[in-house]
């Protein structure tokens, strides 16, 4: 499974709040290669998270051009943007986003329910997850039974799930404290290590920042400063 | 593409996190689909009631039936019209070869005694032995009267179920004594339903002392000069071929009653379909109370589908962020809605016939347990899982993924 490339340029976001247009991004322009991993920071408010959502196929752009691979994903509709992020994409939450009615192994073999992997299959992979994040004890635990560190570990095991091109974290270590940071630091590493995924992390601790880029973007005001 | 398995155990699984939520939409539904269950077996019933009211006398049979006439207009009629009587049955036998066998019956005002118990409602009646077949008449005890009964001039009777009731010990070979002879009992009918609201009404036969139509006329009382017989009853091949004879044998009739309308005939066939016509009215207003109480269950589910979906915008936004695509949100909420109202539905369908039965039980209504009600309700319930969930499921799908996932 190789790291996709990324290639966006003129990438432009404006919200509409009631007659108000927001401007929020102003001409992205932005090139990752293949396996590269790139950390974003800047202030709260700069437009990190919603670039990293178009990035990740959650939101789509308002003007500019995005390859993702060799694919122009600007002008894909609703399904072949979940296509793409079912198949190619893993996301890691500042608040993990674990869903509290599964056990730890059901929410990591959930992106495989929607790409249509057996349930046996899934149980397998999603074992094999855990135990490369190190929770391989903790399979029929409830996310509320586990420490904020256990629980990010599990959401990376998550977006591993469909062995994704592009893995994207917003804040991942934004409500740990320090000791377990350096641990989720260290599993991005050995992730990456692993996989050779493009990673693309958006942080305000430039030790993250650093840990977890081979390059670090400053953004303010919707643009990239030079 | 719908995960059954998991599907289920997440709907199941809000009876865990949100009981009295759940329980409630599921009330409701229970109460619709158990009304729907419940009319349906009433309604049913009251149908099947019907036509065995009618079979009870005999559904292929039609019945001619002597009207009453007052004394003082007797006096003319006799000049035209002898009556009713055997007379008519060879005439119209020979006009009509589509007929089959006939029956005829007379009530006489004559005397029954020797009989335990309240005699003033016992009628005596004299009839063709073939009545017994066309008028559908049970014999649970002894025999029937016989051809050779009549031809023989026995004395003989068969009583009808209220009056054999009324005897202690053995009835059959006990004598009663009918104007100046003495008649031995040789058969107990079983009890008949009674129907007042029918022309003919079956129930008339529990409180009859049954005798040989010749006999009678040998020894009771001789024929009348004018109307020999009260009820002809002739038989054709089906319980719809009723109605022809009634067109076919009215104007046969009149013709040999000199134009005098002295006679009523009776189709099952048309009182059937009269019966069946104030019954589907009514059916009409039952199934319209189901449909109402079928329609609050929906809006209850509807309501709580709603709720769930506003509690988890959360979750809703991560399936999103992991691939789920809007076509499976909506299904999955609508899944959920279904397990919901199908699961009301089946509870529905148990109260809905234990309510029917109680229904059935103090009003004395005939209920019947149809396996289409089950079907229908069944069907309804997913229905209306479908048709209430629709447009919750619709809203979770719709919702933008990055909003869902900032939801707090
Ligand atoms: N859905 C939205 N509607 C309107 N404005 C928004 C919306 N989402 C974000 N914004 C605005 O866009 C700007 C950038 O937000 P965001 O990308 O979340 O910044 P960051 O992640 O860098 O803190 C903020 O000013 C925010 O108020
Ligand atoms: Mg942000």
């Amino acid at each position: 499974m190789a790291g996709a490339r990324l290639a966006l340029s003129g990438i432009t976001r404006t919200y509409t709040r009631g007659d108000v247009r927001v401007p929020v991004l102003h001409g992205v322009d932005l090139e990752i290669a293949a396996g590269e991993r790139v950390s974003i920071m800047g202030r709260s408010g700069s437009g990190k998270s919603t670039l990293l959502n178009i990035i990740g196929c959650l939101d789509a752009p308002s003007g500019g051009s995005y390859l993702f691979g060799d694919e122009d994903v600007a002008g894909f509709d609703d399904d072949r943007l979940s296509m793409l992020r079912r198949t190619s994409i893993g996301f890691v939450f500042q608040s993990f986003h674990l869903l509290p009615s599964l056990t730890v192994v059901e929410n990591v073999g959930l992106p495989m329910e929607y790409a249509h992997v057996s349930p046996r299959e899934r149980h397998t992979r999603a074992v094999e997850l855990l135990e490369l994040v190190g929770l391989g004890h903790r399979h029929d635990h409830r996310p509320n039974e586990l420490s904020g560190g256990e629980r990010q570990r599990v959401a990376i095991a998550r977006s591993l799930a469909n062995q994704p091109r592009l893995l994207l974290a917003d804040e991942p270590t934004g409500a740990l404290d320090s000791r377990a940071q350096d641990a989720i630091l260290s599993l991005f590493e050995t992730v990456h290590a692993r996989f050779g995924t493009t990673m693309v992390v958006v942080t305000h601790d430039e030790r993250v920042a650093h840990a977890l880029g081979d390059r670090v973007l400053h953004m303010s005001d919707g643009r990239f400063a030079t | 593409m719908i995960r059954w398995g998991t599907e289920v155990r997440r709907s199941l699984g809000q009876f865990r996190t949100h009981p009295l939520r759940t329980s409630l939409a599921l009330l409701g539904m229970v109460l619709g689909v158990g009304s729907v269950v419940g009319m349906m077996s009433i309604g049913e019933g009251a149908q099947r009631e019907i036509v065995r009211s009618i079979e009870a006398l005999g559904g292929n049979v039609v019945h001619i039936r002597a009207k009453d006439v007052p004394q003082e207009r007797l006096g003319e009629l006799v000049n035209d019209s002898r009556g009713l009587s055997r007379e008519d049955v060879r005439a119209l036998k020979a006009t009509l070869p589509e007929l089959g066998r006939a029956a005829w019956a007379r009530f006489s005002p004559v005397g029954v005694s020797d009989l335990p118990g309240d005699t003033t409602s016992v009628r005596l009646v004299s009839a063709s032995p073939l009545i017994f077949d066309l008028h559908r008449l049970d014999v649970v005890q002894g025999r029937a009267l016989l051809a050779l009964d009549e031809a023989a001039g026995r004395r003989v009777c068969v009583v009808g179920a209220d009056v054999a009731r009324a005897f202690d010990g053995p009835v059959l070979g006990r004598r009663v004594r009918i104007g100046y002879a003495y008649f031995e009992i040789v058969g107990v009918l079983g009890p008949k339903p009674a129907r007042r609201d029918l022309p003919l009404d079956p129930g008339t036969y529990n409180r009859a002392v049954i005798v040989p139509f010749d006999t009678a006329i040998e020894t009771l009382a001789p024929a009348e000069p004018y109307k020999e017989i009260d009820v002809l009853s002739i038989e054709v091949d089906t319980l719809e071929r009723t109605l022809w004879a009634k067109r076919a044998i009215g104007p046969v009739l009149r013709t040999l009653h000199r134009g005098v309308d002295d006679v009523e005939l009776v189709a099952p066939e048309e009182i059937l379909q009269q019966k069946r016509e104030t019954q589907s009215i009514l059916n009409i207003v039952l199934i319209s109370i189901a449909a109402i109480s079928l329609v609050v269950g929906g809006i209850g589910v509807m309501n709580i589908m709603l709720a769930n979906i506003m509690e988890r915008i959360g979750e809703i936004g991560l399936r999103r962020a992991i691939g789920a695509s809007r076509a499976d949100i909506r299904d999955q909420f609508l899944v959920e809605s279904v397990i919901i109202c199908f699961s009301g539905g089946v509870i529905g369908v148990f109260f809905g016939y234990i309510v029917a039965f109680l229904v059935g039980l103090g009003f004395g209504l005939e209920v019947a347990f149809a396996w289409e009600a089950t079907l229908v309700a069944f069907a309804l319930s997913m229905l209306v899982g479908l048709a209430f969930g629709l447009w919750p499921a619709l809203r979770a799908s719709s919702i933008h993924p990055v909003e869902a996932l900032q939801h707090e």
